[in-house]
């Protein structure tokens, strides 16, 4: 069975007959997917194999960018540029539609950032970021970068689009891996994937953030969230569900452990999956919410 | 058992006390200071023998083990559990090396030294926390000591050293094709010989210390068994030289027959000194001090202990250059 539901909601969302569809196998290790409306592909990582995929349905996939400088999660902006958390690039910087790339943020407080590792971009240009601490703790990770962390605990930075200034915005977000804007971005939801938990933070009209508030438990490492403020993150049994009150109402078997999540298809009632070695392509009822 | 003449004790003084689930490792003299580490902490941390304090040096070390000084002032790591050998700049920054040996990403690097050339040599053994990481990189298939050349020095203060471009530029070799379980390691004086310790797990595995010549075309030649440490029902860890070349073992019992110590074994072999050290788990030994006279060990236990009254000390700045 390939998804069970809590809780009759479910099924509005996800179908009964739901296929888990492999669309690409034979990565070191996937992350970062993003749907790029604009070409009609998805985007994804493979952080260890230093490159950016780009997979197009009923043509397969190619390689986008090669290096990648070892790249974690993607996004695009409004102008449909691809805004990227470097991870050990130690660094959050920007592809235009050119192809030319823009260093936005190496440094904080006069020492390098952490590992940029998930990021969003708000409707009013705002980049939000988990600004993590592991990302050189791995073998096949790093990159000639400076590989040192100079601050210890993790935390959210937000770029503000008018005075380009860099700020952590959260430090209570534990180890910071995905993030995600509610439907009207009043809420981001953070992932803690070291307990295990989604905090959910007030976003307040000047961009800041509120105190952490619980909001699920049991969860993965990454999220996104459907038009009506459901609630999808990887773990349980590859993708859980949680409706906008944190209640779990159910989940969708993937084959491998699931690292990240992004909406697609023109109609945007995709959800990809990446997880371990592969990505993968699950329709759903529901609709997630545009990206760029 | 060795059959050892009794000498002197070399009166151990404790620089800081034995702290429970925090062992220390990775000895290395920097000219003024000893840094040691902490990788349960994931720290480095740094003594000053002359204000007799110890101050952190790094902190998020990844598991580093094994610390080195080159003659040009460089510290080198082993990020254990990165699977990769690090420089420490001076600004504050850490770069790796090559980590790739024929294409596959090497073990856990545990002790390493560099010699006159600026060759970092180190042991690669595959522990509990060879994870891999989620790049899932699979175990070399041995455990050797592995060595790392520049492929081109730069002239130091040149454009090239300036921008000099970490994890490229360095060339990784297989030097010894006989070890299982390699710990310690250390030259001799002149170079000449490199010492190996190997520990696997008794009673079957190998409980050695080795010496292999160093060839003429860079390569080393067949090991001589200088201790067969199965005999004293113990093992051995960090190694270290002194200038007279006597070769310094740090040695932990895995029965009850002997105490943890510092041997001293001469070159043909023979153990001519075995010093009890006050606790457990001897992991490394280094010599420090403004005459490099000053025995440092660390150990399993978190206890730095100092030895003035060796009679000994290190080579210093002697060998190839």
């Amino acid at each position: 069975m390939a998804s069970e539901a809590l809780s009759s909601r479910f099924r509005d969302l996800v179908p009964e007959d739901v296929v888990v569809e492999r669309i690409s196998d034979g990565h070191l290790f996937t992350e970062g997917p993003v749907w790029d409306a604009r070409s009609g592909a998805l985007l994804w990582v493979d952080i260890a194999g230093d490159t950016i995929w780009r997979h197009v349905a009923g043509v397969g996939r190619s390689v986008d960018q090669r290096p990648s400088g070892k790249a974690n999660g993607l996004t695009f902006d409004r102008q449909g540029r691809l805004v990227v958390a470097g991870w050990t690039s130690r660094c959050v910087w920007r592809r235009s539609r050119d192809g030319s790339i823009e260093r936005l943020v190496t440094l904080h407080d006069g020492v390098r950032i952490g590992t940029p590792n998930d990021i969003v971009v708000k409707s009013d240009g705002a980049i939000y970021w988990t600004d993590g601490t592991s990302g050189t703790r791995h073998a096949g990770f790093e990159t000639a970068e400076d590989l040192q962390v100079y601050r210890k605990e993790s935390v959210v930075m937000r770029l503000d689009p008018l005075t380009g200034e860099a700020a952590i915005v959260t430090a209570e977000a534990g180890s910071c891996n995905g993030l995600a804007f509610s439907p009207d971005e009043s809420i981001l939801y953070v992932n803690d994937s070291s307990a295990r938990v989604i905090n959910a933070f007030e976003v307040r009209r000047d961009g800041s953030l509120g105190p952490a508030r619980p909001f699920a438990e049991r969860t993965g490492s990454a999220t996104k969230v459907d038009r009506g403020g459901n609630v999808f993150s990887t773990g349980g049994p590859g993708v859980q569900v949680f409706d906008p009150a944190g209640r779990l109402i159910g989940g969708i078997a993937v084959p491998e452990k699931g690292s990240n999540l992004a909406w697609g298809d023109a109609d945007w009632r995709t959800l990809f999956v990446t997880a371990g070695t592969s990505v993968y392509r699950v329709r759903l009822a529901t609709q997630g919410l545009p990206v760029g | 058992m060795a059959e050892v003449a009794a000498r002197p004790g070399w009166g151990f003084e404790v620089v800081r006390p034995a702290s429970s689930g925090e062992a220390l490792e990775g000895l290395a003299w920097d000219g003024h200071d000893l840094l040691f580490s902490r990788p349960s902490r994931n720290e480095i941390l740094r003594y000053d023998p002359g204000r007799n304090e110890v101050r952190l040096f790094r902190h998020s070390s990844v598991r580093t083990r094994g610390l080195a000084t080159g003659r040009d002032g460089r510290l080198y790591g082993a990020q254990s559990r990165a699977r990769r050998v690090v420089w420490f700049r001076d600004d504050g920054g850490t770069y790796y090396l090559n980590a790739m040996l024929d294409g596959r990403r090497h073990n856990d690097p545990q002790h390493l030294l560099v010699d006159g050339l600026g060759r970092i040599w180190f042991t690669d053994l595959w522990t509990a926390e060879s994870t891999g990481g989620p790049a899932g990189y699979p175990p070399l298939g041995h455990c050797s000591v592995l060595r790392l050349a520049r492929a081109e020095a730069p002239v130091a203060g040149s454009a090239a050293a300036s921008s000099e471009t970490p994890g490229s530029g360095w060339i990784l070799e297989r030097m010894t094709f006989d070890t299982v379980a390699p710990r310690g390691l250390a030259l001799s004086p002149d170079e000449d010989t490199l010492y190996v310790s190997e520990a696997g797990p008794p009673p079957a595995g190998p409980r050695l210390l080795k010496a292999y010549p160093l060839l003429a075309d860079g390569s080393l030649g067949p090991a001589a068994v200088l201790h067969d440490y199965a005999s004293d029902d113990a093992s051995p860890a960090g190694l270290s030289v002194d200038r007279e070349g006597f070769v310094l073992v740090a040695v932990s019992p895995d029965g009850g027959a002997i105490e943890p110590c510092i041997d001293v074994i001469a070159p043909d072999g023979r153990v001519v000194e075995r010093q009890t050290v006050p606790a457990a788990g001897p992991t490394a030994c280094a010599f420090g001090g403004p005459d490099l006279d000053v025995l440092f060990v660390a150990t399993r236990s978190g206890a730095l202990l100092r030895a003035e009254r060796t009679g000994r000390a290190g080579p210093g700045r002697t060998g190839r250059r």
